[in-house]
């Protein structure tokens, strides 16, 4: 049995969040090869300043983070993947969602923090177990 | 909240029409608007505002287009809970469940590729580790990163970064592809995919390119054949 700090998060995401992926990544390739990243979201831990090989941040003023995706073959522009944690009432496992995704050439302004901390009290009012 | 109707001027006439004037689909999405939580409606108005900014740009507004269909469309995901989809599960559904079939197959063929890339490099990196003497714990410090992120990464848990791997086969003193066979491709991929984000060719490649337009143009040889004689 995973001891506290062993205990994996589970790992969700919302349908504009898979919808802004699905227009950044056209190929399915691309799309599998991040599937497969995002799922170290499993281990992420808000102290630690990695998850596993992949470096994250908090967004200041929100409570969002990102994921940061530095440019590869499978990702030319680079990515970042904005998340936040929020578990449903009565579960004890960590819950984080992925709320969609933004080139990592595209500042988190005003207009995009609007956008990811809206789809964050969607998830907050209608995540449930 | 008191509504006072008791005078004709206390009925929202312009709204009505507004409504009645409203296409069947129009009305449809204000009668699920007004279905919605004060919190989600308060969304919903911000993504309005968005969509209204003159600085949007084109994607930001398909981004808030998108959050206002999630809002106002309650629509549970078969399979996958109350709310939004099960990371791992989206993986692997489109295999067996994706709309066009003749795509299912393609699909599992590449997660077979993920497994059996992560599998190899996986087998590669103990082989490597035994042979060197290198302890789990030590290439963790020589790669930055901790101990069980290796061990997730050997037991096959987790796909490791291409920077990773191009960190460990430093720290290893092998080469990539030792590692990740397929590595080679990839950075060939990369090269091309940095080109046009750099913008400037190194004296190199600019060498290379006058070359190749001070080239003169292939010449044809064209010859030509007798004709047909018509029947």
């Amino acid at each position: 049995m995973n001891t506290p700090e062993e205990q994996e998060c589970v790992v969700r995401t919302c349908r504009p969040a898979f919808q802004d992926l699905q227009s950044l990544l056209p190929r399915y390739y691309a799309r599998s090869e991040l599937n497969r990243q995002l799922q170290k979201l499993k281990w992420w831990k808000p102290e630690d300043p990695q998850v596993i090989d992949l470096s994250w941040h908090r967004i200041p003023g929100t409570e969002l983070c990102e994921l940061v995706f530095d440019r590869c073959s499978e990702f030319p522009a680079g990515l970042r993947v904005v998340f936040v944690q929020h578990s449903p009432e009565g579960t004890d496992q960590r819950w984080v969602w992925v709320l969609g995704a933004l080139d990592l050439t595209e500042e988190f302004d005003d207009i995009r923090k609007t956008i990811y901390v809206g789809r964050s009290l969607i998830v907050q009012e209608r995540a449930t177990e | 909240m008191n509504i006072k109707l008791e005078q004709p001027s206390d009925f929202p006439l312009d709204a009505f029409r507004a409504l009645l004037q409203a296409s069947p689909g129009q009305q449809e999405i204000l009668h699920r608007y007004m279905e919605c939580s004060d919190s989600i409606q308060s969304v919903v108005r911000l993504m309005f505002a968005v969509l209204e900014n003159p600085h949007v740009t084109d994607e930001d507004r398909h981004r808030a287009t998108r959050t206002i269909a999630d809002a106002i469309y309650l629509k549970p995901e078969a399979g996958h809970g109350s709310y939004g989809f099960d990371l791992a599960k989206v993986e692997r559904e489109p295999a067996t469940k994706h709309p066009e079939e003749h795509r299912r197959p393609l699909i599992a063929q590449r997660l077979d590729q993920l497994d059996q890339q992560q599998a190899t490099f996986s087998e590669r990196l103990r082989s490597i580790l035994e042979q060197k003497n290198v302890t789990q714990e030590e290439l963790a410090v020589r790669i930055e990163c901790t101990q069980s992120a290796i061990s997730k990464m050997i037991t096959r848990n987790s796909r490791p970064h291409k920077k990773t791997i191009l960190k460990m086969a430093a720290a290893l003193s092998v080469s990539p592809t030792e590692l990740w066979p397929d590595l080679e491709v990839a950075s060939i991929l990369d090269s091309i995919a940095d080109f046009p984000a750099e913008r400037e060719l190194n004296e190199q490649q600019a060498a290379a390119l006058d070359a190749a337009l001070a080239r003169p143009p292939v010449k044809v040889v064209v010859r030509e054949l007798p004709a047909r004689a018509r029947k």
